[in-house]
């Protein structure tokens, strides 16, 4: 298990070295450039020259990339940041708990209620509850955060003034945007939980429970249940990983500090170092989660595990 | 009996989670007197006047520094940390300081600061176009609040260009002493303090007890960060903010229909045009050029596209500059018939199909499409391209278009700054003359005027400059725009200003 938990570790360092070539690349020829967005277009030619000689930009792509590869390697340096000359790793780190927070509190919110409705959802198969479960499952899949968000403002913050619409220092700030952020997800993790358990209540060794007169509890919660969870807890880790990348729209909306919101105002202004230490970051914790998903599944399922060398 | 269990359930959870509003209705007095909250549409990048590149810097900046020379809010240009500024020839300025200044970190104000701060922003690669003429090794120092400097060429615009925010006055050491942080942590000699900020959220500014001018009538300026300008209405409407900034056209009834709130506008010093590639056909001739301008209704486009924030422009330089000539200029006659015969003198086919280039800006994208209709009434055909900034500049400088859409706002307010960029020869190529405009007369008349100091002279020079350029038609004028800034009714003593950045320093509350 260690042994296995080590080779993810190391097999992380090439993933991680892959992913920034891929983005430098795709940033270092994309359109625009990043002098001119820190000057503005008011400004002669030559200072945007100096500028671009000042900022390293003028050297050819593999000395650029050798560059930034030689810091993020030797000091896990991500370089400074085009507009406001802060370093990037500095900047990151302020502002990925707050992404790190919400993420995890609409995921808590999406398993919560998406397991437990879909867990519902699938013994009173076809009943009423069921049914508004269902539609419930495709209202939240197909509401757009930028839309559901806007109608949580609307009711929670303007008509009933209950919390706040827009900051992110209490508890009270992370309700709406994480049941805006979460929405989704709900949806997703209860239709999954719904097929996944459907599919095992039709199994034989339920019926075989059943048949022993195993009380109805433990049938669904012990023997159905841990059986239906494998394909749950992978949608859960996707989802935990789309969380963390989708926040940028509920940042936006909800005027939180946020990774996503930076990488977004970055991408704007041409400011590469962010953008790249920003997905790289995203990448990372990416790459952490499906490593947990992968150790999770073991302790569920003990076939699994013993597959892990 | 279920039903009622759920029922109850989750009329407790209602209960619980109103418990927990404390709601904070906007309206009437003011409950915490000694804090300003201003709501702002984006994140300041650095605070160092060197470089800072963006609006909301400019506002933060606002608070915290002082400049030599300073612009009242109907613009007249008054004296602030200098007590006077003499220009003693063409090239050579006297600098008598205001005694008894101290910076945020209590050093005080010496000429020796002064030097300092204008050698440093002659350097500066974003200002060096205004500052660059400031001779870096003629600074005299007199005695203790004179002190004598030197230009390389006369400009009649460098007393204005001294209230620029980039030549915000710095203590040396504060700058030396914080080195590469100095941008985040800066040090100023204005009404407030640089205390915090967490960054895409808030910055906290705190009131300089020692300020030199009326000192601010509360403790604590949040200057709170919310992009999205629904939610910058809603924090006002809800009370949570006293001001918010950038206000969108479509919200500006609700503020005006609200009791507890009060609107401020005024007119902002931009210039937005549809500009014209006179490089190649059609409008490298003046007929097709002209011919544009009758087929374009630019009044209903303004009216449509900002809804009533802002005015039809209808010349170079915006009304609030000196010598601007714009509010004695009619709007453009709209003319469909004579606009037909015009291209059908310049020779333009029916049919032609003009490439109309924009960055992605909604704005833009409404007027470009506005125009296209319009054109098709003429027998034109529009082709819409939207490009992200960068490669919308690079596609302008390979002189891909016919027009672009884009606009101008010096921040020095002197019509050589609303003139010489756009539309002289030198600057053919650059932003925003990428019309690659060129007219050796203007040139003669821009080069003139920008020697000359205040005087009905240089006034001429100008408003004839002007005329030039509405006769050329480089540019078709589309509108001026307004600064629209919503505040609580309790929020007194606020004078709107042109410039995007406010002074918030005089502000009492009810």
């Amino acid at each position: 298990m260690l042994k296995y938990i080590t080779r993810r570790l190391l097999l992380l360092i090439p993933t991680i070295i892959g992913v920034s070539f891929i983005v430098f690349t795709l940033l270092h020829f994309s359109p625009g450039d990043a002098a001119t967005a820190k000057l503005g277009a008011d400004v002669p030619q030559e200072a945007i020259e100096a500028t671009r000689e000042a900022m390293g930009l003028n050297d050819p792509f593999i000395v650029q990339y050798g560059r930034f590869l030689k810091g993020f390697i030797l000091k896990f340096d991500l370089g400074r940041s085009y507009i406001t000359n802060e370093p990037v790793t500095r900047t990151l780190m302020q502002l990925f708990p707050n992404t790190l927070r919400l993420s995890l509190f609409a995921l808590t919110i999406a398993v919560v209620l998406g397991m437990s409705f879909g867990i519902i959802a699938a013994i009173k198969k076809y009943s009423i509850i069921d049914n508004i479960t269902m539609i419930f499952g495709l209202v939240g899949l197909a509401m757009p955060i930028f839309w559901s968000g806007l109608l949580l403002i609307l009711f929670f913050s303007v008509k009933l003034k209950w919390f706040p619409s827009s900051g992110f220092s209490t508890f009270r700030h992370m309700i709406l945007p994480g049941l805006a952020l979460g929405f989704q997800s709900t949806a997703i993790i209860m239709r999954m939980t719904r097929s996944s358990m459907l599919e095992v209540l039709d199994k034989d060794y339920i019926r075989t429970a059943r048949a022993k007169g195993l009380r109805e509890r433990s049938v669904i919660a012990i023997h159905s249940l841990k059986n239906a969870m494998i394909p749950v807890v992978t949608t859960i880790g996707l989802q935990m990983g789309g969380l963390l990348g989708g926040s940028v729209l509920t940042e936006t909306i909800f005027a939180i500090p946020g990774i996503g919101r930076l990488m977004v105002d970055s991408i704007k202004t041409r400011d590469y170092p962010i953008v790249l230490g920003g997905v790289m970051f995203i990448a990372i914790t990416y790459s952490l989660i499906s490593l947990i998903v992968d150790i999770l599944y073991g302790y569920i399922d003990p076939k699994v595990k013993s597959q892990y060398r | 009996m279920k039903k009622i269990k759920i029922a109850s359930l989750l009329l407790a959870l209602m209960l619980v989670l109103s418990a927990c509003g404390g709601s904070n209705g906007g309206g009437g007095a003011k409950a915490d007197k000694e804090t300003l909250t201003v709501a702002v549409a984006s994140d300041a990048t650095g605070l160092d006047p060197y470089d800072y590149g963006n609006i909301f810097s400019e506002l933060v900046m606002r608070q915290i520094y002082n400049k030599l020379m300073e612009k009242d809010v109907e613009g007249n240009l008054v004296p602030s940390l200098a007590e006077k500024v003499v220009q003693k020839d063409d090239l050579t300025y006297e600098v008598t300081l205001r005694e008894g200044i101290k910076f945020h970190n209590g050093e005080a104000l010496t000429p020796q600061d002064i030097k300092y701060t204008l050698t440093r922003i002659a350097d500066s690669p974003t200002y060096g176009y205004i500052f660059g003429k400031i001779d870096k090794d003629s600074f005299e120092i007199a005695d203790e609040k004179t002190l004598t400097f030197k230009i390389t060429e006369p400009d009649g615009s460098f007393l204005s260009a001294l209230s620029h925010p980039a030549a915000s006055i710095l203590n040396e050491k504060a700058v030396t002493e914080a080195g590469e942080n100095y941008a985040q942590n800066p040090v100023g000699t204005g009404p407030f303090k640089f205390d915090s900020r967490v960054k895409l959220d808030s910055i906290t500014l705190t009131k300089n007890e020692d300020f030199w001018g009326d000192k601010p009538a509360y403790g604590k300026m949040i200057l709170k960060v919310i992009p999205e300008p629904n939610n910058r209405l809603i924090e006002l409407e809800s009370g949570n903010v006293d001001i918010a900034l950038s206000i969108a056209p479509n919200d500006i009834s609700k503020i005006e229909e609200n009791s507890n709130l009060e609107l401020f506008r005024k007119l902002d010093n931009s210039v937005h045009f549809v500009a014209l590639n006179v490089t190649k056909a059609p409008f490298d001739n003046p007929v097709a050029r002209e011919a544009l301008a009758y087929a374009i209704d630019m009044k209903s486009i303004v009216e449509s596209v900002y809804m009533g924030v802002g005015q039809v422009a209808t010349g170079p330089v915006n009304p609030n500059f000196p010598y601007s000539i714009s509010n004695d200029t009619p709007v453009h006659e709209f003319n469909v018939e004579k606009a037909k015969e015009l291209f059908k003198e310049a020779g333009v086919a029916e049919g032609t199909v003009l490439k109309i280039y924009v960055n992605d800006n909604q704005q833009r994208k409404d007027i470009a499409t506005i125009m296209q209709s319009q054109l098709q009434a003429v027998g034109l055909n529009a082709d819409i391209t939207t490009l992200e900034w960068g490669a919308y500049v690079d596609a302008l400088e390979n002189k891909e278009d016919n027009m672009f859409i884009m606009s101008w706002s010096p921040s020095v307010i002197d019509p050589h700054y609303a003139l010489f960029s756009p539309f002289h020869t030198k600057n053919m190529g650059e932003g925003p003359n990428y019309m690659y405009y060129s007219n050796p007369e203007l040139d003669n008349i821009l080069d003139e005027a920008i020697k000359l100091t205040n005087s009905p002279q240089r006034e001429q020079l100008y408003k004839q400059a002007q005329e030039i350029v509405i006769k050329d038609k480089p540019w078709l004028f589309v509108s001026n725009g307004e600064q629209v800034i919503g505040a609580q009714s309790y929020v007194k003593n606020f004078e709107i200003e042109a410039t995007s950045s406010q002074d918030f320093s005089k502000i009492t509350f009810e």
